[in-house]
């Protein structure tokens, strides 16, 4: 049991830092990918 | 350089139809460090430590930490996507207001602003707890209700005479958030003595006996949810941000990733420095106590002084992130009395009267709570007020995060939101699937924290849920228009820019 929870706390550890790395990637890809001239501003969604 | 981006800041904000009333002042590091301030390691870790610890006890911070910090790291990408694309003070409530219509928004805004009150009477009413002592004041409500009252008004004055002052205050706050967060791991590291890695990951505990532990285990996530909270006060300062399509998403996801790693090195190393689990779990302030403990009472009270500060930071900044709010959404009409909160200092160019109505809430709450005590005080115990007032924040914070994100997620599936529409900051192809995990762990989280044994937070919010779904049948539906336009032409944005520009010249 507790070998089991040490693993999993190494997996669960790993992962947060890999999600943090590759979400702030992504995201630095779309800040350098972004073209003003092909953007809209979401000025208007409303249903009501 | 800078000016074109104050320019393009400026045009983006008139295309929502807003002036640029507020002074915008801040960079990118001021931007995070509002939203690193809010979060603030040094309050929401310490002041629940307790309640993780009975909960749940080393393991609640050794994988209940990183599991909530993992979730919130979703949470935060999305909401840093929607700040990209509709880069204004009101936020979360302009995002609903846009993305489903005004009573969406007026919902979101409401959850949005109990959440900032509770926090902000949360954060400061456990400083005056901590402080009232030190200070050499008698220990009882009394005491802390001066002190209490003393750190909002300070909190209201520096909120009032300008942005730059509390931006750099702000600035000041992260450096010392993590040279705080140094200071306590060195100790702790170096000179005392501690338990082997492993007990944070395998030591189970809990004094909640009446449950099967799994369930107190996430009962004591509380404390990292709550500590994870405030960090949409990046979007709400946007229209005091240059380059705010890009700075601000960054202040709001990277606030919460250095958070969730501070944190986590800073409360691994309390918890293996805990001599005796069971008297930490009983002691009124147990992560004070592991301190005496492992370094001796005067290195305990110097780590109460570093907290303390920290406590005021964080509602320094919880003050101007909840006053933007309230500036924002009385801006549109959506508040009683919305044309006294929305009026701006010409002077300091600030929301001053919506500062101080969040400094006034924010002081009524415990007053409202006490009062309900003293008149049952045999089925209500203000001590478990506390850990409820937290819970209260938490859920109607997360529930004002969670709002837009879906009704953004409905866009894209109806086609009205598309590619085009998304900032800078986006995730690409991975927006869809990140919302969805954040949509699920707010619907989880908010079951969660009102269940028993939070059971309190449960009829409190339920109650508030209740009187403001009546509220909005009786005097908004219909009323409320959402986000109004201040004018109509360039010329006249111009104009009412140019008002505030000069007396600040002057």
């Amino acid at each position: 049991m507790n070998s089991m929870l040490l693993i999993g706390s190494g997996i669960l550890i790993s992962l947060v830092i890999a999600t943090a790395f590759l979400l702030a990637r992504k995201a630095e890809q779309g800040v350098l990918a972004f073209r003003e001239d092909q953007h809209e501003s979401f000025t208007s969604g409303r249903e009501s | 350089m800078s000016e074109n981006k104050t320019t393009s800041d400026k045009d983006t904000l008139h295309q929502f139809g807003y002036a640029q009333q507020l002074l915008r002042d801040m960079g990118g590091f001021s931007n995070f460090a509002i939203s690193f301030s809010i979060i603030s390691i040094l309050t929401g870790a310490v002041t629940l430590y307790g309640t993780g610890l009975q909960a749940g006890g080393p393991v609640t911070m050794g994988i209940g930490w990183p599991l909530v910090t993992f979730f919130v790291l979703f949470i935060a990408a999305s909401m840093a996507e929607l700040a990209s694309a509709i880069p204004t003070s009101g936020a979360l409530y302009h995002w609903s207001a846009l993305l489903g219509g005004p009573g969406w928004g007026w919902f979101t805004a409401w959850l949005n602003l109990i959440g900032l009150v509770a926090a902000i009477a949360g954060i400061d009413y456990g400083a005056a707890q901590f402080m009232a002592p030190l200070l050499g004041m008698p220990d009882n409500v009394n005491s802390y209700m001066i002190v209490f009252g003393g750190l909002l008004v300070s909190h209201g004055i520096l909120n009032h005479i300008g942005i730059r002052t509390v931006a750099r205050l702000n600035d000041v706050s992260a450096v010392y958030h993590m040279v705080g967060v140094a200071v306590v791991v060195l100790a702790l590291a170096i000179f005392a003595p501690k338990q082997s890695p492993g007990y944070l990951f395998t030591r189970t505990f809990t004094t909640m006996t009446d449950k099967p532990y799994w369930f107190a285990f996430l009962s004591g996530l509380l404390q990292a949810q709550w500590t994870f909270t405030g960090y949409d006060a990046s979007a709400h300062t946007i229209e005091e941000t240059k380059d705010a399509r890009v700075k601000a998403p960054w202040g709001i996801y990277l606030s919460v990733a250095v958070s969730g790693l501070f944190g986590y090195v800073m409360l691994a190393l309390v918890t293996l420095a805990i001599k005796d689990l069971d008297k930490t779990a009983a002691a009124p302030n147990p992560f004070i106590y592991i301190f005496e403990q492992a370094l001796g009472s005067v290195f305990g009270r110097v780590v109460l002084w570093i907290v303390t500060l920290a406590m005021w930071f964080c509602g320094l900044a919880c003050v101007t992130s909840t006053s933007r709010m309230i500036f924002a959404f009385s801006r549109d009409n959506g508040m009683p009395f919305s044309p006294v909160w929305a009026k701006v200092s010409r002077r300091f160019r600030t929301p001053a009267a919506a500062v101080w109505l969040a400094v006034s809430l924010s002081f009524l709450l415990p007053c409202l709570i006490l009062g309900m005590v003293a008149l049952q005080p045999k089925a209500l115990d203000f001590s478990k007020l506390y850990p409820a007032v937290t819970g209260i924040s938490t859920v109607a914070l997360y529930l004002s995060y969670g709002l837009p994100l879906f009704l953004k997620v409905r866009a894209v599936r109806r086609g009205v939101w598309t590619s085009k529409t998304n900032g800078p900051w986006n995730l690409g192809n991975w927006s869809a699937p990140v919302a969805y995990v954040s949509l699920a762990w707010i619907a989880f989280i908010t079951v969660l924290f009102i269940v028993p044994p939070n059971d309190l937070t449960g009829y409190i919010f339920g109650g508030t849920a209740v009187l403001l779904g009546f509220f909005f049948l009786v005097a908004v539906k219909g009323r409320f228009k959402g986000p109004v336009r201040q004018a109509n032409s360039e010329a006249e944005m111009l104009r009412l820019e140019s008002e505030f520009d000069a007396v600040t010249r002057t």
